[in-house]
């Protein structure tokens, strides 16, 4: 196991250094905690849009149902797959790639599975907020999980197991570079999910309702990974 | 995750209309478990809102092959399911995901419903499946490396397969669903708090006519 606690210092050799470098290391933990309690917020969000992984682009964008308002976006690398006019060649690009390797085949729950993460793809998909209310954008790296039903468990995709309702999950992180106004320097993660992605082909827009939590909170200030780390050195 | 829930289940009453050939139930659960157990158990209850109110969820992550010893396990779970699934970033992060195509076999999910008005199936019983479960870890300082702090709290999500094999109300029932939410631990310890929603679209699947009827169809275009 991987112990992450910084080592202690062997008994009587705390130095008075060690105890003045504490003291203004307390203050910043406690006026980080104040300052993180301030920006610390749970947004629960409904999204409703359409796209599809079909089209170029491989991007899904809408407004909000709840929770915020704006407009959404959130799109996959795409730079590596064919073209959508040729949908037959894309289609297979995409189930080649991501699902029929990721076939489970527990009885009575076969299904396949796609990732479409930072692992898979060339670069990580993106997610951006763009709200009026709180106001401002908050976007960052997303991670795409859909599950298609093999319904009938003979390990062969059926046109109505491709183009029924599957099932997707999304976790996002947030990039506080990427953040302005309400969401300038915050930092969090966030989950979401649906009921109804689905594959359309030939390609045409997947209309699309999600649903999840944003989590923010200050980001760490650089001055606590300075404390932090010099803490650290010392007991080294 | 309340606030949510009030306006999820707005939202997902509509949703349910739309998918007329199945039937739309979810529930909020919150529950304890420990990675660290053998195997790794998950369970809790619900709370209000949802369509399910008294009862109970569990998810059981097979651990086959994965070290008793402590420090042997914790070592084992990071190197083997979030370690290699590095992803830079601003800030980077890891995936945890647990499944069948990256553990032995898929999670066990079982959910008991005590409740007898629960929403559009009123009655109770227990459902049976399986489901995924992924993890963010957040590196906050963007170094690659798993520093004190950083595995305290985040995302979770899953991938819902209800099998067949439900009692009371739920006999026969078959479906697909989802859940996210979060997760957050008791750092340094182990133990962790899940807090999440679970969508369900289940369907009575005790007449096997669908499957039958595929199969001859799809016979006929191999």
């Amino acid at each position: 196991m991987t112990d992450m606690r910084p080592a202690l210092p062997e008994s009587g050799k705390e130095s008075e250094d060690m105890r003045m470098l504490m003291l203004p290391a307390v203050v910043v933990a406690c006026a980080l905690l104040v300052a993180q309690t301030a920006a610390a917020d749970t947004y629960n969000i409904g999204l409703m849009g359409s796209g599809s992984l079909m089209m170029n682009g491989a991007t899904y964008t809408g407004s909000f149902m709840f929770g915020m308002t704006g407009t959404w976006t959130m799109s996959l690398d795409d730079s590596l797959w064919p073209d959508e006019s040729d949908s037959t060649a894309r289609w297979n690009y995409i189930w080649d790639n991501y699902f029929a390797d990721n076939y489970d085949d527990t009885p009575g729950a076969q299904a396949w599975f796609g990732y479409f993460d930072g692992l898979t793809l060339p670069t990580t998909p993106r997610f951006e907020f763009v709200t009026t209310a709180p106001g401002g954008v908050v976007a960052g790296d997303c991670s795409w999980v859909i599950m298609i039903r093999d319904w009938n468990g003979d390990g062969l995709l059926s046109q109505s197991e491709k183009h029924r309702d599957s099932q997707l999950t999304i976790t996002m992180q947030i990039n506080p570079d990427l953040g302005t106004g309400a969401f300038e320097n915050i930092c969090g993660w966030g989950s979401m999910s649906s009921g109804n992605f689905k594959f359309v082909n030939p390609p045409q827009l997947n209309y699309i309702q999600i649903v999840g939590m944003l989590q923010t909170e200050a980001c760490p200030n650089p001055v606590e990974d300075r404390s932090w780390g010099t803490i650290k050195a010392l007991y080294q | 995750m309340r606030a949510l829930t009030i306006a999820v289940a707005v939202l997902f009453v509509a949703l349910a209309a739309t998918a007329s050939a199945n039937t739309f139930i979810w529930f909020t659960g919150v529950g304890n478990g420990d990675f660290m157990d053998h195997p790794p158990t998950f369970t809790g209850g619900m709370e209000p809102p949802g369509d399910i109110l008294d009862g109970q969820w569990t998810i059981t992550v097979p651990d086959d092959g994965w070290p008793l010893d402590p420090v042997e396990r914790y070592a084992y779970i990071w190197d083997t399911f979030y370690a290699p699934n590095y992803q830079p970033g601003s800030p980077g992060f890891w995936k945890g995901y647990f499944d069948a195509e990256h553990n032995s076999e898929m999670n066990a999910l079982e959910i008991i419903d005590n409740d007898p008005t629960s929403g559009p199936i009123p009655g109770t019983g227990t459902m049976t499946g399986v489901c995924t479960l992924e993890i963010q870890v957040e590196d906050t300082n963007s170094n690659g490396v798993l520093d004190e702090g950083e595995f305290c709290d985040g995302p979770l999500t899953g991938l819902v397969i209800i099998i067949r094999e439900g009692t009371g109300v739920y006999d026969g029932w078959c479906g697909t669903g989802n859940y996210y939410g979060s997760y957050v631990k008791d750092c340094p310890g182990t133990y962790e708090t899940w807090n999440f929603g679970m969508y369900l679209w289940i369907d009575d699947c005790s007449t096997a006519v669908e499957p039958t009827t595929w199969g001859a169809i799809k016979a006929l275009y191999q």
